[in-house]
């Protein structure tokens, strides 16, 4: 190393390091309780999401992975395929805007305290970058409240650690990254507590 | 009795102790990864991996059958009827369903996931999801590549790691019962009026010896089995209020078990819709309210109500209909009219009765109306120029108008701009008004503004007319008052 002067070595370094470190910090999640009141969390189910974005089956590929996430998670889930038979057969095409009574006739059938849905804002996948971001909303199928929401932006590149490892290339694989991070984070603010 | 139940127990006992073996079902797989929407090989693969770890299955192309035979539409959508008809026709405890997000042999990635359900309740026991991208794998110092075929084995192991497989002590499995379709003829009835609702059901196992709708206040109606639907049709009460639906389904020969589904619920309505109609584009006047360019009508239903049909009228003093619409449906939040008819002339001032009909879902009906001033003309002043012996006689005549005028004046020039006389609103307020021995070459200026902003504005040169002697009028023979035969 022939540098002139030491000062120019340790800034440079302390520029490398600065720059493999900036891919680690993590823009968080942002959620937001809508009620003071705690609910009993015992059994859940996922409605379809309502998508803003040309990835047809994206919906469809989320519901399965926040119902896989959430029985690993020890949750009862109710199965995706009697969520969809009520809603084809109440005739909801949107499930953003089902009423109250709807939600309770679906207490009713299947025993779920609360209801996942949501809307996927945005996806992309250009080449090696990927992008996703969501919003999910969990609502009472007793009253038919909204009771939190959660809104989560992410890219492939947020995860990269050093260099070109950890980065995330595929759409799906960021999507499961993503719900296995919002469930947790639900976990945390102690959302999903069946026991009161 | 008691001993009845026992030996059926027992018999059922020994029928499905044989079924008793763990065996998992392996469904087609769903495939969102854009290739084909059913993937049949990759669940034949997760299948022969099973095997391998000793657990029994029945592969895709045998469950395939009992889906044709069910009239399964899509894979991965299953209800119980369904689960339990796998569980007894193909003698297996658990579903397998599974889910490929993304497949591409090249880069290679591979998203898979599973859920495994319980066939005899539709529960979900097991689920896991398998996710790896090769551009996402670096090996130490890039020696060596990653291929499809070590994904796969990856995924197998990752998506069974820590299975186990449950024992069921299941002895015998209740029928099912599932709703594929509820059609209300009506939601909301008038007291006493005729409720109708048709239900489609589905069913595996014996079907329920009884069969009926509780419909509020213990009622029960027994529903009547014609053609696939089940209908039921009974007399609301009288009572206004809401009433819940419940179907109520029971078994009691071997079984002797009741189930009970919240089917909706229905409203006795006898209350016409609270509307109200709120104006906009208007001048208040001491005791209507006028417009000239637009009225904008906004009807606000008081109390939320559906609105399932709307009439809009807007009839003449003489009660001639001179706009209508109706529709079906909800009403609309605003309604616009710019004074014309039909037919998309302006209408002549006047009066005119705004009439709106409302309809709810039980048929109650409201009329709410409203008297609105239609002004569109401006105010009318005419000007008279008479010349007599090279003098020039005006008169000015201010024609009536409908509605207060706010502004009002006339103004007469001479050739070289001089202000020869100037008429305001106290003076034309008396409504005709004379000026005598006027010099010749005048011009003149009209201008009349009322209240609602209709503006007459005219500006000319006065041409008189010169007098002429009249005419003496010829004298017409009176007509026949009866026919006459020649003609």
């Amino acid at each position: 190393m022939n540098f002139k002067n030491k000062k120019v070595f340790h800034r440079f370094i302390f520029l490398i390091l600065l720059i493999s470190l900036s891919s680690c910090f993590r823009k968080g999640i942002i959620t937001k309780e809508l009620t003071s009141k705690r609910l009993k969390v015992c059994k859940i189910a996922v409605f379809p999401f309502y998508n803003l974005t040309k990835y047809e089956k994206l919906s469809d590929m989320l519901v399965q992975m926040f119902t896989i996430d959430m029985v690993r998670e020890s949750i009862e889930v109710v199965e995706p395929g009697l969520v969809k038979n009520f809603l084809f057969r109440e005739r909801i095409l949107n499930p953003l805007y089902i009423n109250a009574e709807i939600l309770k006739k679906f207490k009713y059938e299947t025993g779920a305290d609360i209801v996942i849905g949501g809307q996927i804002i945005k996806a992309s996948q250009v080449g090696d970058n990927v992008k996703l971001v969501l919003l999910i909303w969990a609502r009472s199928t007793s009253t038919g409240d909204f009771i939190w929401y959660t809104f989560y932006r992410r890219e492939g590149e947020d995860y990269r650690k050093v260099f070109h490892f950890g980065k995330i290339s595929s759409l799906s694989a960021l999507a499961q990254r993503m719900v296995e991070e919002i469930i947790k984070d639900w976990k945390n603010r102690g959302f999903l507590k069946c026991e009161m | 009795m008691r001993l009845k139940i026992l030996f059926f127990t027992i018999c059922y006992f020994f029928i499905f102790i044989k079924i008793g073996f763990t065996q998992i079902a392996v469904f087609p797989f769903e495939d969102f990864s854009g290739n084909e929407e059913v993937n049949i090989k990759f669940a034949e693969k997760v299948a022969s991996y099973l095997v391998t770890q000793g657990i029994k299955v029945i592969y895709p192309q045998e469950v395939i059958k009992e889906l044709i035979k069910l009239r399964i539409k899509r894979i991965g959508v299953i209800d119980r009827v369904v689960a339990r008809e796998i569980f007894l026709k193909l003698k297996a405890q658990y579903i397998l369903l599974g889910s490929i997000y993304e497949l591409d042999k090249e880069v290679p990635s591979l998203c898979v996931g599973i859920r495994i359900l319980k066939a005899k309740n539709c529960k979900l026991v097991w689920s896991k999801i398998f996710s790896f991208c090769g551009k996402d794998y670096h090996s130490i110092l890039g020696i060596k590549k990653i291929t499809y075929e070590d994904i796969l084995k990856k995924c197998f192991k990752d998506l069974f790691a820590g299975f186990k497989e449950e024992r069921i002590n299941v002895m015998y499995s209740f029928p099912v019962l599932e709703i594929e379709d509820v059609i209300f003829k009506t939601k909301s009835v008038k007291p006493g009026n005729t409720m109708e609702v048709a239900l489609k059901l589905k069913f595996s196992g014996p079907k329920p010896e009884k069969l009926m709708l509780n419909v509020g206040d213990n009622k029960l109606i027994p529903l009547l089995k014609t053609g696939a639907y089940y209908i039921a049709f009974w007399r609301a009460d009288l009572k206004e209020g809401k009433y819940p639906i419940i179907l109520i389904s029971k078994w009691n020969k071997n079984w002797n078990i009741q189930k009970k589904i919240f089917i909706g619920s229905y409203t006795v309505d006898n209350t016409p819709p609270q509307i109200k109609l709120e104006f906009w584009g208007i001048k208040k006047l001491a005791n209507m309210i006028a417009f000239n360019r637009y009225l904008e009508i906004r009807p606000k239903i008081l109390k939320k109500e559906k609105i399932t049909r709307w009439k809009l009228e807007i009839l003449s003093k003489k009660n001639k209909v001179v706009v209508m619409e109706e529709q079906l449906g909800d009403l609309p939040s605003t309604f616009f009219w710019r004074g014309v008819d039909n037919s998309d002339k302006p209408v002549p001032p006047g009066i005119y009765k705004i009439r709106l009909s409302v309809w709810d879902e039980a048929g109650n009906f409201k009329v709410v109306e409203k008297n609105v001033l239609v002004v569109k003309k401006p105010p009318e002043i005419e000007l008279k120029a008479l010349k007599i012996d090279n003098k020039i006689k005006i008169i000015i005549n201010v024609k009536k108008h409908i509605i207060p005028i706010r502004e009002m004046r006339v103004e007469i020039w001479d050739n070289k701009g001089n202000l020869i006389k100037k008429l305001d609103k106290k003076e034309l307020k008396k409504g005709k008004v004379v000026l005598d021995n006027l010099p010749l070459n005048l011009n003149y200026e009209i201008v009349a503004i009322d209240i609602l902003g209709n503006k007459l504005f005219v500006k000319d040169k006065i041409n008189p007319q010169v007098l002429k002697k009249k005419k003496k009028e010829e004298k017409k023979t009176p007509k026949a008052k009866e026919w006459v035969h020649e003609f």
